[in-house]
């Protein structure tokens, strides 16, 4: 059979009987060539044989490898290969199956057999293997060979880390319900609407469902899309077209792979750092890709340019990357890098997919330092924010798990260098050269002392480059290279593609750090993280000195941002203190922006207490940053955050922080209309809708809160409700909440408890000014009223409250305005 | 993450909490005035967690001396202004 070479994107990989099995996007251009492709998907198998290992006492090892040579097909070897964790090589008994599902057979059984043992390479995705073996990746632009269909040769000349390397040409078929987003699982149905860019958009009925399906069905084999894009597409359209398909007896052709049938992966509900997560079920198509924008993991975030970058440095196959979380992209990088150098990867055996809250957890670790802002309304306020702190200082210092605590025999451990003089070294100082002779270091290695951490006294071993800092450092480097890139580029869609790549780049980031001690993670280890956590306090702190001894007050410090004041700094002295403090630490930090004004709220538990992550402000370009503040919070109801969102605007307009008091008048005309509205009626219910994620199944709730007696109302009408689930309601007269689903035209919103709800609002953006509950009252109904127990808002208490009047009258000229509280006499 | 130690931050949560008793015992202008005292700790949470310390309660009361010296500094630099009626100083250090 003759070979034939031809170019085409990686679309998608997975293992079959026959091995590998490769959809290759061909281009789409005429060429003479008879070969030449017409921009369709071919089906191309490959080969991959698959190895484990075992590790054991010889004896074990040996018993095992003759119980092993009795199974077929499958290829045994002694051999010796690095181990992290031990720091060094150890014997193995090698399998290798002939290709990926035997591999998968092996290795069950074998564990089956032998739990106690110690596997190596037990759970690899074939597909990040194959990409490995072949120096290729999900998504590359490739040279391939084919005979018939058997790949001969692939080879692409693209790396992951390339910046250029544009997206295949994919062919993409929407479906969705038509008008706006609402799941449909709750009982929304609206005519099917089925679009792609190239053909008439179409929209069926569900009560002809035979017309339905088949328009569905005609689209699909005419347009033949790459990508099939859905809303609800894994909980409810595809589910529910594949079993009209199979009512009517119509052969629906969402695969590619005719040998395949559609995968379905069921829904479950688990507890991931102290709340409850729902991930539904999902819907996976073989040689067409199925992407659900309401299951895609962050999707609204960075669309599919970001999905894109992931599956291209994580080397996961595009549905993989949309349906799991950036952690399982992490342990996909780190199991790469391993699995390129031939080092063991240990085996776990539950799935990183549960790790679904490693953002939170940044937040949440108190490892970070954490201050407590005064509360009150600043100007001029400086912030400077280092540059992915953790990931740089994990490369930095060489923190992982088989790298803290840890020295090796060529540490020199009588020189350990202490944090400080190691980041003092680094100006500009190289590292230590090898010294011994051709042979003594490998890949990698150097010489040295190890570093040792501040707070905690960890040695870190730095002559071996650890598997952490190895997956992160081109991570890193190419991030950065696309913010540059995207910063010479003028606004427009260019430029927002490269934002999107690097923004899905930056959770990696974010993620890798609880990854580091995540005790599923296969290199996790939690003194790598409380090392990373100590060296970033240092950091900070640092940051914090080298301010204060250049004149500035310190205002706020959070984990790796610094809110700093110096009246009249200008911008050359800020340029130079982010310089000092960048050489010093050996992190990149960078200027935020300055604050026309910035206000940090009170508390609302601890009434005049400040809160550590809510502040909202002003740059001097008018641009708004906003911190966990109603406009900002996913839980605000749409009113309330739309109207928020037109109060900053208002705000953003003041030049400093008396202006943003002489801007409040109009900020409250604004209420007052907004009001208005609610009273009326004038609010739509759906601005009002209450989003809320059950904890627990709605017949559990015994308390008859809002969200529980929506959730018992949905559940009553026929709905499947799982814990984790959001359900929408709005809070409806007399106490109760409607579902948003089953919404009647005779129920009728409480304007009440939306008024209260309204005036918290408007309290995180009066209480800085100077308003108390009772001022904003007043300057809502005209009526000056006696605030309520428990609502007095930020009141002077203490000793020393006599003064307050005295020292309003004298504060603008320190840039600060409005601050209360018994210590800033 | 599931720390092994108690926070700083709820340390001085159930220090509050314990001394609910004792609170409750005060004049209502000395309940104002604990409460001030607790809030100038919590005010120094920061500083509280990098000091580690075994006998948080020590941690906790430092932080109300440091609020409480650094008001007293604040009013004596006003006073001493108001005597030499020179501009008063302006009032920074949270």
């Amino acid at each position: 059979m003759n070979a034939r070479s031809l170019p085409a994107w990686i679309l998608d990989l997975y293992p079959a009987p026959e091995g590998m099995v490769l959809w290759l996007k061909t281009e789409a251009r005429s060429g003479s060539a008879e070969w030449a492709g017409d921009g369709r998907a071919l089906r191309a198998v490959d080969e991959l044989p698959m190895s484990f290992f075992i590790a054991a006492e010889p004896s074990i090892l040996r018993a095992v490898w003759k119980e092993i040579s009795g199974w077929t097909g499958l290829r045994l070897a002694r051999e010796r290969r690095f181990e992290i964790h031990q720091g060094g090589e150890i014997d193995l008994l090698a399998v290798t199956a002939p290709g990926p599902l035997p591999y998968r057979a092996a290795v069950r059984e074998a564990l089956a057999r032998w739990p106690d043992l110690s596997f190596y390479n037990a759970d690899l995705d074939p597909a990040l293997v194959y990409a490995i073996e072949r120096g290729v990746f999900p998504l590359a632009q490739c040279q391939v060979t084919l005979e018939g269909a058997r790949v001969r040769a692939i080879a692409t000349d693209q790396t992951r880390w390339d910046l250029a390397a544009s997206p295949p040409p994919f062919r993409i078929l929407t479906l969705r319900l038509e008008g706006e987003l609402r799941d449909p699982s709750h009982g929304y149905r609206a005519p099917l609407e089925i679009a792609a860019p190239e053909i008439p958009t179409q929209t069926r009925a569900w009560d002809a469902p035979r017309e339905l399906v088949e328009a569905v069905r005609d689209s699909l084999l005419a347009y033949d899309p790459d990508i099939l894009l859905t809303a609800w597409g894994d909980s409810f359209l595809l589910p529910e077209l594949l079993q009209l398909a199979q009512k009517l007896g119509i052969d629906l052709p969402l695969n590619r792979d005719a040998r395949r049938s559609v995968l379905r992966k069921g829904e479950r509900s688990y507890f991931s750092y102290g709340r409850i997560v729902h991930r539904p079920s999902s819907v996976w198509l073989f040689g067409r890709l199925h992407i659900d924008r309401q299951t895609a993991f962050l999707a609204d975030e960075y669309g599919l340019d970001g999905l894109v970058e992931l599956a291209r440095t994580t080397l996961q196959p595009l549905q993989q990357v949309a349906r799991t979380s950036s952690g399982t992209g992490i342990s996909a990088m780190q199991t790469a890098e391993a699995y390129r150098r031939g080092w063991l990867i240990p085996y776990r055996k539950r799935e990183p997919e549960d790790f679904k809250t490693a953002l939170e957890l940044v937040r949440g670790d108190k490892g970070g330092l954490t201050f407590q802002p005064e509360p009150g309304l600043y100007e001029h306020v400086l912030e400077l924010d280092f540059a992915s702190m953790y990931p740089s200082l994990m490369v930095k210092f060489n923190l992982s798990a088989e790298t803290v605590g840890r020295t090796c025999p060529k540490c020199r451990p009588s020189s350990p260098i202490p944090f400080s003089q190691r980041t003092l070294a680094s100006r500009g100082q190289p590292a230590p050269a090898p010294s011994r002779g051709p042979g003594a270091l490998g890949e990698g290695e150097r010489e040295g002392s190890p570093a040792i951490i501040p707070e905690i006294g960890y040695p870190v071993c730095q002559c071996r480059k650890g598997i952490v800092p190895l997956t992160l450092a081109p991570l890193l480097e190419k991030r950065l290279a696309l913010k540059k890139a995207a910063r010479a580029l003028p606004e427009g869609p260019e430029r927002e593609v490269l934002r999107r790549r690097q923004v899905a780049l930056k959770w990696l980031l974010v993620t890798c750090f609880g990854y580091l001690g995540y005790k599923n993670a296969r290199f996790g280890r939690i003194e790598a993280h409380e090392s990373t956590t100590a060296c970033g306090r240092d950091t900070l702190l640092r940051a914090k000195e080298i301010a204060e001894e250049r004149g500035y007050l310190f205002l706020h410090a959070l984990t790796d941002a610094l809110w700093i004041y110096k009246e009249g700094s200008t911008d050359a002295e800020h340029q130079a203190l982010v310089e000092e403090i960048g050489r010093d630490t050996g992190v990149r930090i960078d200027i935020e922006g300055l604050y026309r004004w910035l206000a940090f709220p009170p508390s609302r538990q601890y009434a005049g207490n400040p809160v550590a992550n809510r502040y909202f402000g002003a740059f001097e370009d008018g641009k708004i940053k906003m911190r966990g503040i109603e406009a900002r919070r996913h839980d605000t109801i749409r009113w309330i955050r739309e109207a928020q969102a037109e109060m900053l605007e208002i705000l953003a307009r003041a030049e400093n922080g008396a202006g943003y008091r002489a801007r409040m008048g109009e900020v409250f005309a604004l209420a007052r209309e907004k009001l208005a509205d609610l009273r009326r009626g004038a609010v739509p219910p759906r601005q009002l809708a209450i989003l809320h994620r059950i904890s627990q199944p709605p017949e559990e709730y015994r308390a008859n809160l809002p969200v529980a007696l929506a959730a018992r109302e949905l559940a009553a009408s026929g709905v499947h409700l799982a814990p984790g689930e959001a359900v929408e309601f709005v809070l409806t007269l007399g106490g109760g909440a409607r579902p948003y689903d089953i919404w009647r035209e005779t129920d009728v919103p409480d304007a009440a408890r939306y008024r209260e709800l309204f005036l918290r609002m408007l309290e995180s953006l009066a209480v800085p000014a100077g308003y108390d509950r009772a001022g904003i009252l007043a300057e809502l109904d005209g009526i000056r009223q006696d605030p309520l127990p428990g609502m007095a808002g930020v009141s002077v208490r203490g000793l020393i409250s006599a003064l307050k009047d005295q020292r309003d009258t004298r504060q603008d000229h320190v840039g600060m305005t409005d601050r209360v509280g018994l210590e800033m006499l | 993450m599931g720390r092994t130690l108690v926070s700083i931050t709820q340390q001085l949560a159930q220090a509050e909490e314990r001394l609910g008793r004792y609170r409750r015992a005060l004049a209502r202008a000395d309940q104002k005035i604990f409460d001030e005292l607790f809030a100038l700790a919590r005010r120094r949470l920061a500083a509280s967690s990098m000091a580690a310390d075994p006998l948080p309660m020590q941690i906790i009361l430092l932080g109300m001396l440091i609020g409480t010296a650094s008001a007293v500094a604040g009013l004596a630099a006003r006073v001493e202004a108001l005597e030499h009626e020179r501009p008063l100083p302006p009032r920074l250090d949270p």
